[in-house]
């Protein structure tokens, strides 16, 4: 009887409990360590990071987070990926219309537009 | 006569109670209507100033605010992507409350505020079987457009970073690692994520949004919290 008692609490407490609407992982910490130690293992490690939260955010049915497909779009570009860069970018302000002004800059600053 | 039960006797004195944390808190609407008549939806994040001598914890801060913002509904401008702009500009080290560079935030890059930060303190401090790291900082929300402080509070936040062990000196060298460890990005990036769920309404984009005008929050627009790890 207890033990069942406990089970519907449990239950009843994950239901209650609210996931977020966004799901970052952990590229905060990586474009943290990216930032601080510069160096390419750590940049390596961000890219991967944000397409973990790339892909991650699709299983979930959520928008990537504001902003990120955007720097991963500037990752891209500083390996002279310009086509996926751009690819990247068009993503950005699809997903978050705000982005517009920025990613129109972007694409003119970087020669990326069609 | 007969005596009162006790908890008859308590009820006055939780009701002053009730009544006087009244007095220090106030709904959010009220505090910062301009967050709810003109909502801004897009922020730009400004490299925090630190006034601390913690060399890491302007990068500690400029790189968990997006999260701690983008999680409460708003378009933050991608962080790196902004910063490398505003050195290109010569604008990464300066303060940036000039109406005109305002308004060509908005002009140029959508951006309807810009976020200052302030660190005021990184205190970390060890003793015997206990250490703690207290995180003081000040923000503000600027409009870009009536070029007016929207929103602005200041947290202070102390992690307990003392051991669960039972045994004391397991304690003592558990406590000891954990201040003396050199990472402590994940202290900041949650002191962010609480100060901004205590005191900033929901942004456009987020489930809730609208939901949180009744909301308390302290009226001198400063908050002490404690986050145990």
């Amino acid at each position: 009887m207890k033990a069942r008692a406990a089970l519907l609490l449990c239950l009843l407490l994950s239901a209650c409990a609210q996931t977020s609407y966004l799901y970052y992982g952990d590229s905060s910490h990586a474009y943290y360590k990216a930032v601080k130690h510069a160096t390419p293992q750590s940049v390596a490690d961000y890219k991967a990071c944000l397409e973990n939260v790339f892909s991650e955010s699709a299983r979930r049915q959520q928008p990537v987070p504001p902003g990120l497909y955007c720097d991963y779009a500037m990752l891209l570009v500083s390996q002279k990926d310009y086509a996926s860069a751009r690819d990247y970018l068009l993503r950005e302000k699809s997903c978050w219309p705000e982005s517009a002004l920025l990613v129109d800059y972007l694409l003119q600053r970087y020669e990326l537009e069609p | 006569m007969r005596k009162l039960p006790p908890s008859l006797l308590l009820l006055p004195a939780l009701l002053l109670l009730g009544a006087c944390s009244g007095i220090f808190n106030r709904t959010m609407s009220s505090v910062y209507p301009d967050m709810y008549a003109n909502q801004p939806t897009s922020i730009l994040v400004l490299p925090p100033v630190n006034n601390t001598t913690a060399a890491d914890a302007r990068e500690y801060f400029s790189c968990s605010l997006a999260e701690a913002l983008g999680m409460r509904g708003y378009y933050i401008l991608p962080v790196e992507t902004m910063f490398n702009i505003l050195r290109d500009e010569g604008l990464y080290d300066e303060r940036n409350n000039d109406p005109a560079v305002l308004a060509n935030f908005r002009k140029y890059f959508g951006a309807d505020a810009v976020l200052y930060t302030v660190i005021e303190k990184w205190d970390k401090s060890w003793f015997l079987d206990s250490g703690s790291l207290t995180i003081q900082a000040r923000f503000a929300l600027i409009s870009t457009s009536s070029f007016e402080t929207i929103w602005d509070y200041g947290s202070t936040i102390r992690v307990n970073l003392g051991s669960e062990s039972k045994k004391f000196l397991v304690k003592l060298i558990e406590s000891a690692v954990k201040t003396a460890m050199e990472d402590y990005f994940p202290n900041a990036r949650e002191a962010n994520i609480l100060t901004f769920e205590k005191a900033l309404p929901y942004g456009k984009y987020h489930p809730l949004h609208g939901s949180d005008a009744e909301k308390w929050v302290n009226w001198d627009k400063a908050g002490f919290y404690e986050i145990d790890k």
